[in-house]
């Protein structure tokens, strides 16, 4: 399942997800990815990645109510599914066994 | 909120739109949505400028391929190009010799129009980079004394100071005057440096060339500075700084550099490469009566040059007549009176390389003429490769018209079957494009070489260029295919697919036109090469009234100082050395000076006549071999011959002298020459041309000086040309010490000056080539077509008992007919032409029958060689093949 593994931003974009719960729409992902982590991503580049996302089952998505500001326009919510909870707990699973095996390194300096 | 949005307003209409158009519909809602929202946050914050900004990025972003709608949408638009580009391909893959035929023609006219295009852009680009071109003019001379007429672009000196003041107008002024080319020493070093000029601090700040080194503000405004081209000071200097530094130039002056500034590009009318100030050369600053300076005006904005020249004619009066009094004792209202006139006139700046062809111009100017003559060949190949297209087309119809038939059986519409035609021939003229680029980018160094100019720049640096050439696919795709298209669809399918429709042989008168266009253009442009080509042999081998071979100029004398003699002396012993001659002025050289001068017997201005005045030594006519036609040369055991002056034919003509023997002549005015006022005619030499020969013989007088010059003549009688050269030099250092040896040969820069001509002839000769290689490769399509279409008729003909040769006849009898009337039309149209240009030339050939024949020789032979190429293959081969299919 190669085409399965999480992309970094992918990544990032789906704990977006999970953390922002009902208000998980296009833009306000795009706010909170900037509040987070300082990213300024397009967009295009946000819609980009959760359409993949929901490609890979990772998340799901419904329409709500518009607002007065979007000139009254629905948006698009995002969910995470089982599937992407599972993928988050893969991904994180594999980097703290390779960080486990890390030779001690620096690590405690950082 | 509420209140609020009104004024906010909405993002950007057409940034929405485009959205609209790619971005797929069940995305829309929700991306608009998140832009909208986006844009009003943004336009709180900072205002609807920066948002509209913000939001255009943020959709030019979304060109993303999730986003965009599927092409394989059921769209009917999209299915039916994806169809017809289908189909195109697969018949440009079966019938590869057509297509090749096709592609090829088309490419190569595309190619050639590219060139011509590159060519006539580079033309029409000169000076336009200079910041201020639109308000920077040229001052240039209409003047009319006695019976003689001036035009040139120089003006009197004190001009751009004077009239500065005089109109307001004028916002600057500057002026130069021709140095030539002078030896700069730095240390023990000698430069050779070509483009001197003075100038005028004016001139700097009118041109505002980019700095390199120092400054060019106030720059020459005290005697003794100079500023130069990088290049220049590169070659003096090495590559560092070098104002401040100090040079000599000439022995004459000592100066110091006080800034660089970049070479000039290619494409200006002038390549100043060292300015000295004018401060250096005050000698005649309020004569008026002496043209030397060019004169550069920049305009105040928001004035036009015609009301400006209108007003300069109330100042003439003010400065010429004072000096017109004093000098040469004529009053100035008796002269305008007489019919005599003095016209100052501006030309801009960007007309100079295309418009102005005076005498002394700074550097030989292009012509419109030839832009127009170039834009005329691309027109006409472009044509003829269309041609071929739409020929081979409609030619084509016969193995067409079935698929037409069966698609028309099958429902379409004749629409669908244009657009068919259309999307083929689009297609087409696409893939003749790809390969008429690269064919530039391939031969563009060859193009350079033969145009003598550097064009490829404008490939990168000019992006419309590309604009014309995709708009010109699509235009030469519409146009070269809505014949083939129109005619293809109009088909009836029962009388198609019943095989009662003989298709193809309806449109064949109109294919017959079009064949005989390409033929009668072709021979048009054979005539053309041919006349331009006997007219530059003739100028070449013309009889110039000297002998152009063998002799060599060596330059630099000047510099020698009395050393010259000491060379002439030590070059008289080497036995190739036939005769030596120390002048500024010889034949080709664009050192001149003139001045008016009387008859014997007369006095007023009237009959005055201005000559070309040469200095001269006693074997100036031996060294050049011109000939003695009446009276005797110069000789150096008559002391009084240096009162003496030897004329040239035109100049005899004008004074009355039939026979030399000693009349006087008398100058005009104050000025004398060598300072003396009369002179005895003591021989008249053959006329013998000075400049190009579009111009006519002028007057010279030839004088003895006793001053040195910058040029000796030296002509050599050898077989071994590289030793006796090594000989001279040798010659050279030992006496020169230090000065460079530098030499022209006379025939060759005979041959410069005739540059423009030969280009001119090569250009026209690729080109008409050109034309009818791609001419014959539709001849030669449509020769296969027609053996094709003819080959059950050979087939029977010759079961029956034809011999193959007469089958041939058959054929060629068909396109005889074509290239015969080709040649009834070419040929009237060729003569009055070529006649428009030749009558240019001073001296001109007649246009000879000769021309005309082997022209259409060659359009004949050319013609019927590609025809018989299929027509012999199709006689040739055995009836039984053509026949057993039916």
């Amino acid at each position: 399942m190669k085409g399965d593994v999480l992309g970094e931003f992918e990544e990032i974009i789906l704990l977006i997800v999970g953390v922002l719960g009902q208000d998980a729409y296009g833009l306000g992902i795009r706010d909170e990815l900037e509040k987070q982590t300082g990213r300024s991503a397009a967009i295009g580049a946000v819609h980009a990645t959760l359409n993949r996302l929901q490609e890979k089952g990772y998340v799901e998505s419904g329409m709500t109510e518009g607002t007065q500001e979007r000139g009254g326009r629905r948006k698009r919510v995002f969910q995470m599914t089982g599937l992407g909870k599972k993928a988050l707990i893969e991904s994180k699973d594999v980097r703290v066994n390779l960080w486990s095996q890390l030779p001690d390194l620096n690590v405690g300096k950082i | 909120m509420n209140n609020s949005s009104p004024d906010i307003g909405r993002p950007p209409i057409w940034a929405d739109r485009l959205l609209e158009f790619f971005c797929k519909g069940e995305l829309l809602e929700e991306v608009q949505g998140d832009l909208a929202e986006y844009y009003f946050r943004i336009y709180q914050q900072k205002g609807k400028r920066k948002a509209g900004i913000v939001y255009w990025y943020h959709v030019i972003n979304f060109l993303r391929p999730f986003a965009l709608k599927k092409l394989k949408s059921n769209s009917n638009t999209t299915t039916m190009i994806r169809f017809n580009l289908m189909i195109a391909l697969r018949n440009l893959n079966r019938y590869r010799f057509y297509s090749f035929l096709n592609i090829s023609g088309l490419a190569i006219g595309l190619a050639s129009c590219l060139f011509i295009m590159l060519f006539v852009m580079d033309e029409l680009s000169y000076d336009k980079f200079h910041p201020d071109y639109k308000r920077i003019y040229r001052v240039a001379s209409d003047l009319r004394f006695g019976n003689n007429q001036f035009d040139f672009p120089v003006t009197p000196a004190p001009m751009a100071e004077s009239f500065l003041k005089d109109f307001p107008e004028i916002e600057m002024a500057g002026k130069m005057r021709t140095y030539g080319t002078g030896l700069v020493k730095r240390g023990d070093s000698f430069y050779k440096q070509k483009n001197i000029f003075y100038a005028s601090q004016g001139l700097l700040d009118i041109f505002q060339f980019p700095t390199v080194y120092g400054s060019l503000v106030n720059a020459i405004t005290e005697p003794n500075t100079i500023v130069l081209s990088h290049s220049s000071a590169k070659k003096i200097f090495g590559d560092v700084d070098p104002v401040g530094e100090r040079v000599e130039i000439d022995g004459r002056f000592t100066v110091k550099v006080s800034g660089v500034y970049e070479d000039l590009p290619k494409n200006s009318h002038f390549h100043p490469e060292l300015l000295i100030s004018v401060e250096n050369e005050r000698g005649n600053d309020n004569v008026w009566l002496g043209n030397n300076y060019y004169t550069y005006f920049l305009l105040n904005p928001q004035n036009d040059e015609t009301g400006l020249e209108a007003k300069f004619a109330s100042v003439y009066e003010k400065y010429f007549a004072p000096q017109l009094k004093e000098m040469v004792g004529v009053d100035f209202n008796e002269m305008m009176a007489s019919g005599d006139h003095i016209n100052y006139y501006l030309q801009p700046v960007a007309d100079i390389h295309l418009n102005s062809h005076l005498a002394v111009e700074v550097e030989a100017n292009g012509s419109m003429e030839y832009v127009y003559i170039f834009s005329a060949i691309a027109l006409f190949i472009l044509v003829i490769a269309c041609i071929n297209f739409m020929n081979l087309s409609t030619a084509r119809a016969a193995m067409r018209a079935k698929e037409v038939g069966v698609k028309k059986v099958l429902g379409s519409v004749r629409g669908q079957l244009i657009s068919q035609f259309l999307t083929e021939s689009i297609l087409f003229a696409f893939l003749a494009s790809m390969v008429a680029v690269l064919l530039v980018v391939l031969l563009l160094p060859l193009f350079n070489s033969f145009s003598g100019k550097e064009v490829g720049h404008i490939l990168l640096e000019q992006p419309i260029v590309w604009v014309y050439l995709v708009a010109s696919v699509f235009a030469i795709g519409v146009l070269a295919g809505l014949y083939p298209a129109f005619y293809l669809s109009k088909y009836q399918p029962t009388a198609v697919l019943k095989g009662t429709y003989q298709a193809g042989s309806r449109a064949s008168w109109f294919r017959n036109v079009l064949v005989v266009f390409q033929f009668a253009t072709s021979l048009f442009l054979i005539i053309g090469s041919l006349t331009v080509y006997s007219q530059l042999n003739y100028t070449q081998n013309r009889d110039l009234g000297f002998d152009r071979e063998q002799v060599i100029i060596l330059e630099n004398v000047g510099n020698l100082g009395d050393k010259s003699k000491v060379l002439r002396t030590e070059l008289a012993k080497n036995a190739s050395v036939v005769n030596t001659s120390i002048s500024s002025f010889y034949p080709l050289s664009d050192f001149r000076s003139d001045q008016p001068f009387l008859p014997e017997g007369t006095t007023s201005i009237e009959e005055s006549v201005s000559c070309q005045v040469w200095s001269v030594d006693f074997d100036y006519l031996k060294t050049f071999e011109m000939e003695v036609v009446s009276g005797r040369d110069f000789d150096i055991q008559m002391p009084s011959d240096s009162s003496g002056v030897v004329i040239n034919e035109t100049a005899a003509k004008r004074f009355g002298i039939d026979q030399a023997h000693g009349q006087k002549i008398k100058v005009l005015g104050d000025f004398g020459v060598q300072g003396k006022k009369e002179f005895a005619v003591l021989g008249v030499v053959k006329d013998f041309h000075f400049e190009s020969l579009r111009n006519n013989v002028v007057p010279v007088l030839l004088f003895i000086t006793k001053y040195s010059a910058d040029h000796m003549a030296v002509r050599l009688k050898t077989d071994n040309l590289s030793s006796t050269l090594a000989d001279l030099e040798e010659t050279w250092s030992q006496v020169a010490g230090g000065i460079p040896f530098e030499y022209q040969f006379l025939n060759q820069s005979f041959e410069a000056k005739y540059r423009s001509e030969s280009q001119l002839g090569t250009i026209f000769a690729v080109f008409s080539g050109l034309a009818i290689f791609i001419g014959c490769l539709g001849l030669f399509g449509l020769s296969a077509y027609t053996a094709e279409r003819r080959k059950k008729e050979l087939g029977i003909r010759k079961v029956l008992g034809a011999e193959v040769f007469s089958l041939v006849r058959l054929l060629f009898t068909e396109f005889s007919v074509l290239l015969v009337i080709a040649i009834i039309v070419a040929i009237p149209l060729a003569w009055y032409a070529m006649n428009l240009w030749l009558n240019d030339f001073a001296y001109r050939v007649g246009l000879s029958l000769g021309t005309f024949v082997v022209s259409s020789l060659i359009v004949i032979l050319v013609g019927l060689v590609t025809v018989s190429f299929q027509s012999f293959k199709a006689a040739r081969s055995n009836p039984v093949d053509n026949l057993k299919y039916e």
